[in-house]
């Protein structure tokens, strides 16, 4: 199940709702109950957690009833392993370390890379079969949060859960489970068991999912429909306008379906009282390509600085070394082909040598970066988008304008006319425009008590609807709309 | 990361009422919409699209949904999005929203827009390794011709597929061309073929003149609106047609005649020849095509003088659903036909029944009917004044002398053509290559037909699949093959009542239609005429 199906929204949301709101009454009666009884209730959250397990496995195997068995399975063993390696400063405690990711990246490298590994056996000679396994939904998230979990027990940084359902629910939670952002254990261990969702926390997070249901449907889909109508088909011919539009049209769609799905999540989370960290910050704003990683998929980021590039010697000790290793991973985590791996690569190659030369040379314009940014970035976007290599380099034979010069086709051009608004829209949205906006709003409303929230309120309300109605209307008979990071 | 947090609501006075406020309103309107799009009655045929959506998947079959739960689960998601209430006019909304994001400032014959087909379509994609003609295809899955689809889906395995393969990938990625503005807008389908194809069409009208010596064969290949109107601009967008249908022309053996029809309508480009907003030509392209069959024929051909003109307004046909573009929608056209008024005729009908797979599961007796049916303003299915139906074959007598015998083998296109004949034949029998279960050579020989008009429009002309289908008709033992007739649908259109069946164009369909079900009720079970698209608005199930 995806958060901008119809099904999703009319069907799981309102059921989901009202079971949660519900058995909410049930834990406040347990409550008053231990009250009167001058007991204090040691798990004030167990109706509503029940709920949101129960939703989230609902909600994975609805698309993947049998891999829902591997997730629990996944988190069985690390449930296991965290108390196993809790406070053991020894070998023993590395060792359950050990097991336990080994474990996770068993079932990550089996089920997403195990297709991609036979192939290379293959090509160098080796008689391997094709295992043909489908990639189980959102697995390189949910691995990821179980490796974080068992590195931050490890750390002591958090707890271990001792409880397996406490567990599977941080690893289950809907919100975040297929597509991020990834949580790590200790942003959220304190909420699995005491939590709190305001009138305030509520209306921000319903806001908050519909602005990221907008991202995804009004922009992404309808960018991802030309995306698709000018990067496929027959490239041999293809015209420099064709390449440059479509990739900028993939560059938009990725980033709104992503952090469109980021904002449902986080908005989700904060409804039921969950804290979910941010995931992007105007990444196509960026100065630099080490600042467009600071803004992009800031969960996996920050995943590989703490627990992989820190731990490897960070920029004390064989720092290119370090960077590279990182970028490979993140281009790897990806998916299992060459060409995410080659973006990676080509990431880290440009971040290091922005090291010595772009973040030291405090002289270049403004706007210098900003286009040398966004340029190496339809780049990045043109190596992530073709994984057929020969296609690729077609695309970058008209990107780079050496097929015959055709000005402006006529598919192109309609493409911009045809949503010419869109396309101001959208990249209009690319600058921190609603954040300044909003920004402004409160500050007037603020003179104003009362009226100024009323009114600021009262127009995120009309934003919400208007978005709603839209989205679904353009639901209706839509046929391709699944989100691109599900994938990975 | 926390730094980076979103901007949050402000928390000065009053602002737990204001949240209190927000939730209220947005709550209270989603729980609106969710009980429509819960509790409502779902939308069970589209309008729009011209196709019954989606079923709720069988849960009795238990076996299936064990091995593949994930299929099921989907299949749920989408009947859920498929049916939901009020679907016709959310999709309308919806290209209001897409056709609101124009920007449209530019000079009227410079505008052109062109949309590619839809390839995230599913059943297009199913389709795309055994139906050589997908462009059709698509349109035909929103327009009157639905059942095609499937129906040569399933008969393709034994179809043979020559040098069609190299058109088919360019077919199906091409789609629909909008030109024109405000109410000019015309709606194009772009044609992927080249002048190689339409070899299982040449072989058909060669075998047919081989079969039958001293009969006349006729071979007619409709352009599309495409090949007349498609501007400078957008010329790469749609192969030209013309090459292709020449070069069919080229390879009949010279016992089989061709008709011109590209030659006349050329001649004719300045009127309405074609619907704008439909995948068809209109009734006076069909016109010109007949004249040059009967001067080909060399039989007599009657000037509109002696016709009848009418009109329906306000009708937008098929291309809007297939665009998905609201300007289409805006600019209805005034669909014109002629039914002539110096002649006297009798169309008899033979209609079949189709279950929901388009199997046909059912013949009707023959009945006498309008060949004409009349069609209120603002209806989607004008075209379907021609004879109301695609699943039927027709015989009608006319009191023109002589012995000539015309039999018209023909796709949707051909519907437009037969009524103008009506001056030139004794006799005019019209067949669907979809739908005809007897043996075609008896039928010919039993009605004594001196003239077989193969009429296609390029794309059924360029496909080997359509041409195979009357190849097998004229081998073919006849009869109905035991399907189960569960869901089989009424077109109260098509079955006409004695008394109006003599030549009297003015019978309304919506007054047979009415008749019909007061009828339905005692009648034998094959004296209703089920089929799967409906020839008037209104759909009438059968209980």
């Amino acid at each position: 199940m995806v958060f901008s199906d119809l099904f999703f929204i009319f069907c799981f949301i309102p059921l989901f709702g009202l079971l949660y709101v519900l058995f909410g009454w049930l834990d406040k009666a347990r409550i008053r109950h231990a009250e009167r009884k001058e007991r204090r209730l040691k798990r004030p959250m167990l109706m509503r957690n029940i709920v949101l397990t129960i939703f989230s496995i609902l909600f994975y195997a609805w698309g993947e009833p049998i891999y829902v068995f591997l997730m629990l399975a996944v988190v069985f063993v690390n449930y296991i392993c965290g108390l196993l390696l809790y406070k053991k400063h020894n070998a023993i405690g590395k060792g359950w370390l050990i097991i336990g990711i080994a474990a996770d990246l068993a079932a990550l490298g089996s089920f997403k890379y195990l297709g991609f590994f036979s192939g290379i056996a293959r090509s160098i000679g080796f008689d391997v079969p094709d295992p043909q396994i489908a990639l189980p939904i959102g697995i390189s998230f949910y691995i990821f949060q179980s490796i974080s979990y068992l590195i931050d027990v490890y750390r002591e940084d958090s707890r271990p859960q001792r409880n397996y359902f406490d567990l599977l629910l941080y690893i289950s939670m809907f919100p975040q489970l297929i597509a991020g952002p990834i949580v790590r254990y200790g942003t959220v261990a304190e909420e699995i068991g005491h939590r709190r969702a305001t009138a305030d926390d509520v209306a921000d997070g319903v806001y908050r999912f519909i602005i990221g249901l907008g991202k995804k449907v009004i922009i992404a889909n309808i960018m991802g429909e030309i995306a698709t109508s000018l990067l496929g088909g027959d490239l041999s011919n293809m015209s420099a306008a064709a390449a440059w539009v479509g990739i900028l049209a993939f560059s938009i769609q990725i980033y709104f379906d992503f952090s469109g799905y980021s904002d449902m999540a986080i908005g989700i989370g904060r409804c039921v009282g969950f804290h979910f960290p941010e995931n992007f910050n105007h990444p196509y704003t960026c100065t630099s390509m080490t600042d467009f990683w600071r803004r992009w998929h800031m969960s996996l980021g920050s995943f590989f600085r703490d627990y992989v590039y820190i731990p490897m010697g960070g920029n004390r000790r064989h720092q290119a070394l370090n960077i590279m290793t990182v970028w490979f991973l993140t281009g790897m985590w990806h998916g299992a082909s060459w060409n995410f791996i080659i973006w990676g690569v080509y990431f880290g190659l440009i971040i290091m040598i922005e090291k010595y030369t772009l973040l030291r040379w405090k002289w270049m314009p403004k706007i210098g970066l900003y286009i040398y940014s966004i340029f190496l970035i339809l780049v990045g976007w043109g190596l992530f988008y073709y994984d057929d290599f020969g296609k690729m380099q077609q695309f970058f034979m008209a990107f780079f304008g050496q097929n015959e010069p055709q000005g402006l086709p006529m598919h192109v051009e309609t493409v911009i006319i045809d949503n010419l608004w869109l396309w101001i829209a959208a990249l209009i949205l690319c600058l921190p425009v609603r954040k300044q906006v909003e920004k402004l709003g409160y500050r007037m409303s603020a003179r104003v008590p009362y009226a100024g929230n009323y009114t600021v309120q009262f127009c995120h309300a009309i934003v919400s609807i208007t978005i709603l109605i839209c989205c679904v209307a353009l639901l209706v008979g839509a046929t391709n709309n699944a989100f691109i990071y599900t994938r990975f | 990361m926390e730094q980076n947090k979103d901007i949050e609501s402000p928390k000065g006075k009053g602002h737990l009422g204001a949240s209190v406020m927000y939730i209220l309103i947005v709550g209270i309107t989603f729980a609106i919409m969710t009980a429509v799009f819960v509790f409502f009655p779902r939308t069970e045929y589209s309008e729009l699209e011209k196709r019954d959506l989606a079923e709720f998947p069988d849960v009795s079959d238990i076996e299936s949904i064990r091995k593949d739960p994930g299929k099921f689960t989907a299949s749920i998601s989408s009947w859920f999005s498929d049916t939901e209430p009020y679907r016709d006019e959310l999709m309308t909304l919806s290209m209001g929203i897409r056709g609101a994001m124009k920007g449209d400032f530019r000079s009227e014959e410079e505008t052109v827009s062109f949309r590619p087909a839809d390839t995230a379509n599913p059943a297009d994609e199913n389709d795309k390794d055994e139906q050589p003609h997908n462009s059709d295809n698509a349109v035909n899955s929103v327009g009157s011709e639905s059942s095609e689809n499937t129906d040569s889906t399933e008969s393709t395995s034994d179809d043979d597929e020559d040098d069609i393969n190299d058109g088919k990938a360019k077919l199906g990625s091409s789609g629909t061309i909008i030109i024109g503005k405000g109410d000019k807008v015309r709606a194009l389908m772009a044609f992927g073929g080249t002048a190689k194809g339409g070899g299982g069409y040449v072989d058909l009208l060669n075998t047919l003149a081989d079969e039958f010596p001293g009969r006349n064969v006729y071979a007619m290949v409709a352009p599309l609106a495409t090949e007349y109107y498609l501007p400078e601009k957008a010329a790469k967008a749609s192969k030209p047609q013309k090459p292709f249908i020449y070069s069919i022309r080229d390879r009949l053996s010279p016992k089989v005649k061709f008709v011109d029809i590209y030659d006349e309508l050329l001649k004719h480009k300045k009127e309405d020849i074609y619907l704008r907003t439909d995948h068809h030509w209109g009734a006076l392209g069909g016109y010109y095509a007949a004249k040059r069959l009967a001067e080909t024929a060399g039989v007599p051909f009657k000037g509109l003088d002696a016709y009848d003109r009418h009109e329906i307004k306000g009708f937008v046909g098929s291309m809007y659903g297939y665009s998905k573009d609201i300007s289409v929608k805006n600019a209805p056209e005034t669909f014109v036909y002629y039914t002539p008024n110096q002649v006297g005729y009798d169309a008899e009908f033979v209609t079949y029944s189709l279950n929901k797979n388009f199997k046909i599961i059912r013949e009707s007796k023959p009945f006498k009917s309008a060949f004409f049916k009349k069609f209120k303003d603002g209806t989607g299915n004008a075209y379907l004044t021609f004879m109301g139906t695609d699943q039927a074959y027709v015989k009608v007598k006319t009191s023109t002398p002589g012995n000539r015998k015309l039999l018209i083998i023909k796709d949707s296109y051909g519907n437009a053509v037969p009524g103008n004949l009506f001056y030139s034949f004794n006799e005019v029998h019209v067949v669907d290559f979809r739908y005809f279960t007897h043996n075609l050579k008896d039928y010919i020989n039993k009605n004594g037909i001196t003239d077989i008009a193969v009429c296609f429009n390029v794309f059924n002309a360029y496909s080997s699949g359509s041409a195979s289908k009357i190849k097998k008709m004229l081998t073919q033992k006849g009869g109905i093959p035991a399907v189960s007739d569960s869901g089989a649908k009424t077109d109260p259109a098509k079955k006409g009542n004695a008394s109006q069946a003599t030549a009297k164009p003015e019978d309304t369909a919506e007054q047979q239609a009415t008749e019909q079900t007061n009828e339905m009720q005692v009648e034998e079970p094959e004296k209703t005429e089920p089929v799967t698209v409906p020839a008037t608005p209104e759909k009438i199930e059968e209980e």
